[in-house]
């Protein structure tokens, strides 16, 4: 197993998920509770990745980050090198691609809080944005847990939209999945099929956590979360 | 500036109920208005949209002076800037919060010393002491009440609001925080609108009621008024109080009450909720029995002398007013009327059990 793939491969998950929880609380937060009528179309929007090939996704982000494109000229002036082909462009293509993965989680999560409690803290003076980050937020824990899992997850396991964006660049943009294409390539079986393994028990723990969660959250952390007293009602 | 809060709240929901309520009540002091009606009767949504947790559809609410909200001026002004406390059926507390926190919430800008200060004079003033760091979950029903209303209280709202405060308790709980409540309510005041579909508790914490059903008004005006002189037969269904007479309690022994009501001494069966002595009795007309000899013995407790003033015929009853020194309406068949030869002026005896005899607090 070569541990440059492994490290690449968890940077760019990481910075990945970071990203996304940073757009996907708010993007979240407008799903939920907005009462537009065309939020339908956003939420089709946010969905796509799920049902469009990787190949396909990876195709656009490589074309409209390109120099082909005004956009992709635009980032290159500004920045003063070509998007497609570094670890920046393969985060950009990362966070779409992995987009519903947290969106979808955190757009659970805050339905999930009892709308009386927001209210409530509404009538006690507290801004929405407040009411937010004191009672939407700290309600929604496993929401927010789930959604950087997840798309830390998905993002290890992505292949198709690495290889159209990324390339195949050791330290730069080789990720573990595609190490796995090129192992089997070169007849590597035995590399490959570690790699393979690893990458199996990975997700298995992932989706270990993420259903744990989701199901008991008391039960994995009582000290975090406190201890859920039983039956102590007196008068 | 009248000293009064307007409410004129139309609002509509899609392939919904209309509710049209429309009332007014003083606000210069601490006057409790009930809104009462069966589920389903919109007192929630009239509650809500005082708040400004809804959008009216039509109407305004001016609070003394202040407008709330106006459909046609296109004003509406969000909760979080009208001062309002409002306690929830479920009381919502904050699940992930302490007693004090919860308590402490809407407090941030004040100053830390001024929160803890108001927070320790609350829990003292809700006997919650002792219990400020434990959540929610850690708490029986009538202390989570209790939380709830020091919670709403802690900003000095100018109005009260509480949706069936006491519904989520069983019936001893409720009938003791019934008397808590009717206690903070008078100390604190501060106006308050209360909903509930329990006359008793109407008539025990109302200074006035507005009846609603079928997302309308129905009547409005003081508790003894709309339960014993219901203008509209909707109201008359849903109350059905034919008798509701002001007295004293004057003695409590051996599980009844003794209560004075004009020169009778009435016997009844003591309520739970028992640290009054102003109180009303009510009773209803099936439970009154009349006769024309003088009773010697037998279990009833009550046996009133009087007049018989008016005959009614009123459905399968006929409706018999008598006077025993207050106005007492008896409902007795056309045949018993007949046997009896009662008329107008007949002396009668009026019988009634202690346990046919319902104590509420006023």
């Amino acid at each position: 197993m070569n541990w440059t793939t492994v490290m690449t491969t968890l940077k760019l998950a990481s910075v990945t998920a970071s990203i996304l929880l940073l757009i996907g609380i708010p993007v979240a937060y407008w799903l939920t509770f907005s009462q537009r009528r065309w939020k339908f179309l956003v939420e089709s929007v946010v969905a796509l990745p799920l049902v469009l090939p990787p190949t396909v996704l990876g195709y656009y982000v490589l074309v409209g980050l390109g120099s082909q494109s005004w956009l992709g000229r635009f980032i290159e002036q500004v920045i003063g090198h070509r998007l497609p082909f570094t670890f920046e462009g393969l985060v950009i293509a990362s966070c779409l691609y992995s987009f519903p993965f947290a969106v979808q989680p955190l757009t659970v999560g805050f339905s999930a809080v009892n709308p009386r409690l927001i209210e409530a803290s509404w009538t006690l003076g507290v801004s929405k944005l407040g009411t937010f980050f004191r009672v939407i937020l700290p309600q929604s824990l496993p929401g927010v847990l789930t959604a950087v899992v997840l798309s830390f997850a998905h993002t290890v396991g992505e292949f198709g939209v690495v290889l159209m964006v990324g390339g195949n660049i050791e330290g730069v943009t080789r990720t573990i999945s595609i190490e796995i294409y090129d192992e089997v390539q070169a007849f590597n079986f035995d590399v490959a099929g570690e790699t393979a393994l690893m990458l199996l028990i990975f997700s298995f723990a992932v989706l270990s956590v993420v259903y744990a969660v989701n199901r008991n959250v008391w039960a994995l952390w009582p000290e975090v979360f406190g201890k859920r007293p039983r039956g102590s009602h007196g008068g | 500036m009248a000293a009064e809060l307007v409410a004129e709240v139309e609002k509509a929901y899609l392939n919904g109920p209309l509710i049209r309520a429309k009332f007014s009540m003083p606000v210069d002091h601490g006057h409790v208005a009930v809104l009462f009606g069966l589920s389903g009767s919109g007192k929630t949504t009239v509650l809500r949209c005082l708040a400004g947790l809804e959008h009216l559809t039509r109407g305004r609410i001016v609070f003394h002076g202040d407008v709330w909200a106006d459909v046609e001026r296109g004003i509406m002004v969000p909760p979080q800037q009208r001062a309002v406390g409002f306690v929830f059926q479920d009381y919502a507390l904050f699940p992930h919060l302490t007693v004090e926190e919860n308590i402490a919430y809407g407090m941030s800008s004040r100053s830390r010393a001024e929160r803890r200060q108001r927070v320790a004079s609350l829990l003292e003033q809700m006997q919650l002491t002792g219990l400020e760091h434990r959540k929610p979950q850690a708490l029986s029903g009538g202390q989570q009440q209790r939380v709830a209303l020091a919670r709403a209280l802690a900003r000095n709202p100018r109005l009260l609001l509480l949706d069936e405060p006491l519904s989520a308790l069983d019936l001893p709980t409720r009938l003791r925080l019934r008397g808590e409540l009717r206690a903070l309510l008078h100390d604190i005041g501060i106006p308050a609108i209360l909903i509930t579909h329990d006359w008793s508790e109407a008539l025990s914490l109302g200074d006035s009621v507005v009846v609603m059903a079928q997302g309308g008004v129905l009547q409005t005006g003081s508790p003894q008024e709309v339960f014993t002189r219901p203008t509209h037969p909707d109201v008359a269904s849903l109350v059905g109080v034919d008798n509701l007479v002001p007295g004293e309690i004057v003695r409590r022994e051996a599980g009844l009450v003794y209560v004075q009501v004009g020169t009778q001494t009435i016997v009844a069966v003591d309520s739970p909720d028992n640290e009054f002595t102003a109180c009303y009795i009510s009773i209803r007309g099936e439970n009154v029995a009349l006769d024309r000899e003088p009773i010697a013995a037998g279990s009833a407790r009550n046996h009133l002398a009087g007049r018989v003033v008016e005959i009614q015929p009123s459905g399968q009853l006929d409706r018999v007013v008598v006077d025993v020194g207050f106005r007492l309406v008896a409902l007795v068949t056309p045949l018993a009327i007949k046997e009896l030869e009662l008329v107008e002026g007949s002396a009668i005896t009026a019988t009634i059990k202690a346990a046919a005899i319902h104590v509420i607090p006023r």
